[in-house]
Order: structure tokens, then C-alpha cells, then sequence
């Protein structure tokens, strides 16, 4: 293996079409990096919101509020266990260097979110978790400018805006509907992600 | 003697060439691409040793011979954590590192636009 006292005296100097080819190849790596670095910080935590969201606004819109509730802290643990799992196992690491930050905003994010809830404390159950999601759009949001991720950018604003329409257009189905189309988005959109960060390895 | 303005042109580009020097360590053009990943990065990003073999197609071997050296001279940072039942070795670029690149990549740029001359 060789050692760096064994560089010594002048490089040669590349030809400007060896330069140019160096420089294209660099340029390359960086971009990829980039993207790897914006997709492997959120496909996981798409896909597992998303099927978070299919349950529990599935839950919110058929059960009582008390059993929604319920549904939402089992669907939401499990699925955080199966992704803690899941990481555990993984070779592929690319962190943004944001990890301790991002969490401790998530943990604020979701604490204000309870305190939120309590403030509102709507006699319609489905107007709370219709806050809730467009909240959670906005936080996708943030998060995707931080990371420089614009899927996720839209996706937040995508999810912020069908809260919305739907508590405008159709508000005694928008939970279910909110669940179909923004936790089923977010999981089409995880793995959709997950596949093209994977077809680069 | 007469110098006309193209001559002047390619001396000042032969100074610039001659005042950006390569880097010794960068001049290798697979080690050149695993710091431009390194680079890629954010300021406190990291990445573990499967993800760059895996983003530049490499093989075990050679990767971690170049990144060894990397890590000798200072332009890049091993840090091992445990995760779970797992060690991973995870790698980002030291801001010597950084330096060293962006002044290579200057270099190269300046060859380029010499050869324009």
C-alpha cells in the first residue's frame, strides 16, 4: 500500500482533454453524491409516514375518537420500530450531517403539534387530523429546503394544499380521502426514491 | 519586438497555470473522484465506505487503498461508529481536504483555458 512519502517531485501535468475528462468525471460523483445525500435522508422516513398516514386517517375517519387514537400510537410505534430495524441494517449510510439537529426539530415539531391539538380541541375529530397533516406538510416542507431536496418540497407543498381542498370540497370524508391520496403519495413517493437511490449502487 | 495581445494572453495563462499547481495526491484520477464525493457532501456530512464503493462502482480493495491514503495526509476523516450489531466506518472531507480539491480543480480549470489560448 503505498504511503505518501513515496509521492515526491512534481506531478505530471494532464493534457487539457485528460483535465477536461477529470473534471467531468469529478463533477459527476458530486452530483450523484448530492442526490444520494437528499434521497437517503428522506425515502425511509416517507415510506413509513406514508403508511403511517394510510392507517391512521383510515382510523380517524371510521372510528371513534378515542380508538383512532389508539390506532395512530400502534400503527405509528410499529411502523418507527420496523424503520429503526430497518436502519440498523443498512450499509448504504449517507448523512447529511443535519441528524441531531433534524431530530431534535422533529421532537419540537410533534410536541407543538400535541399542544396544537389541545388548543383546537374541535368537536370534529377530522378537523384536528386535517392540521395535523397539513402541518406535517409544512414540515416536509422545511425539512426538503434544509436538505436541498426538491421532491420532497413539493410533496410537502402537495400535502398542504390537498389538506385544504379537501376540508373545503369534501370535509366529512377528507381524513380518508387526506390518507388515500397524501399517505399513499408519500409512500409512492418513499419508494419511488428509494429505487432510484438503490439503482445508482 | 512586437507583442501583440494573443501573446500576452497565453503568458498570462501559462503564469496562472504555473501560480495553481496540482496536487500530488489528486493528480490520480480515482482518488480525484472518491474526494469529489467526499466533497459533495455537506460541511458535517458523512458517508460509510459501502455508499462511496457503491456510488463509484469500486471494488473493496481498491477503495480502501486510496481512502487509507486519504485519510494519511489529511484530506479526509475516518470515524467508526457501531450501529446496532454493526461497526461502519464512515467517511467526510477535513477542510485541508476541501482546500486541496477546490485549489486542484482550479488547476486543472486553469489548463483547460490555457489550451484556449
Amino acid at each position: 500500500m503505498p504511503d505518501h512519502a513515496s509521492f515526491t517531485g512534481s506531478p505530471a501535468v494532464p493534457t487539457p482533454h485528460e483535465a477536461a475528462e477529470s473534471l467531468a468525471q469529478a463533477q459527476l460523483a458530486m452530483q450523484r453524491t448530492r442526490r444520494d445525500v437528499a434521497g437517503s435522508s428522506l425515502w425511509p422516513h416517507s415510506i413509513t409516514d406514508g403508511i403511517v398516514w394510510l392507517g391512521g386517517f383510515t382510523a380517524t375517519q371510521f372510528l371513534s375518537a378515542g380508538l383512532a387514537m389508539i390506532a395512530w400510537i400502534v400503527v405509528g410505534f410499529g411502523t418507527g420500530a420496523v424503520h429503526h430495524i430497518l436502519e440498523q441494517k443498512q450499509d448504504h449510510l449517507v448523512e447529511s450531517g443535519w441528524g441531531c439537529k433534524a431530530q431534535r426539530i422533529w421532537i419540537s415539531f410533534f410536541a407543538g403539534m400535541l399542544c396544537l391539538d389541545l388548543i383546537i380541541n374541535s368537536s370534529h375529530p377530522y378537523v384536528v387530523a386535517l392540521v395535523n397533516g397539513a402541518l406535517w406538510g409544512i414540515a416536509i416542507m422545511v425539512y426538503a429546503i434544509l436538505v436541498d431536496d426538491r421532491a420532497h418540497l413539493v410533496l410537502g407543498g402537495s400535502i398542504l394544499l390537498l389538506a385544504v381542498v379537501l376540508h373545503t370540497v369534501i370535509p366529512h370524508w377528507s381524513p380518508l380521502l387526506f390518507g388515500l391520496i397524501g399517505g399513499g403519495g408519500m409512500l409512492l413517493e418513499g419508494l419511488a426514491q428509494m429505487w432510484q437511490v438503490r439503482r445508482q449502487w | 519586438m512586437v507583442i501583440n495581445e494573443s501573446d500576452e494572453a497565453t503568458v498570462a495563462a501559462a503564469r496562472e497555470l504555473l501560480l495553481t499547481p496540482l496536487d500530488q495526491f489528486l493528480t490520480d484520477a480515482t482518488r480525484f473522484r472518491i474526494m469529489a464525493v467526499l466533497v459533495g457532501l455537506p460541511e458535517q456530512g458523512r458517508m460509510s465506505f459501502t455508499a462511496v464503493r457503491d456510488l463509484l462502482g469500486m471494488t473493496d480493495g481498491n477503495l480502501g487503498m486510496h481512502l487509507h491514503l486519504l485519510v494519511e495526509v489529511g484530506y479526509a476523516d475516518v470515524i467508526k461508529e457501531r450501529r446496532g450489531r454493526r461497526m461502519h466506518s464512515l467517511y467526510q472531507a477535513t477542510y485541508q481536504g476541501r482546500a486541496a480539491f477546490n485549489a486542484h480543480v482550479a488547476a486543472l480549470e486553469a489548463i483547460i483555458a490555457g489550451s484556449r489560448q
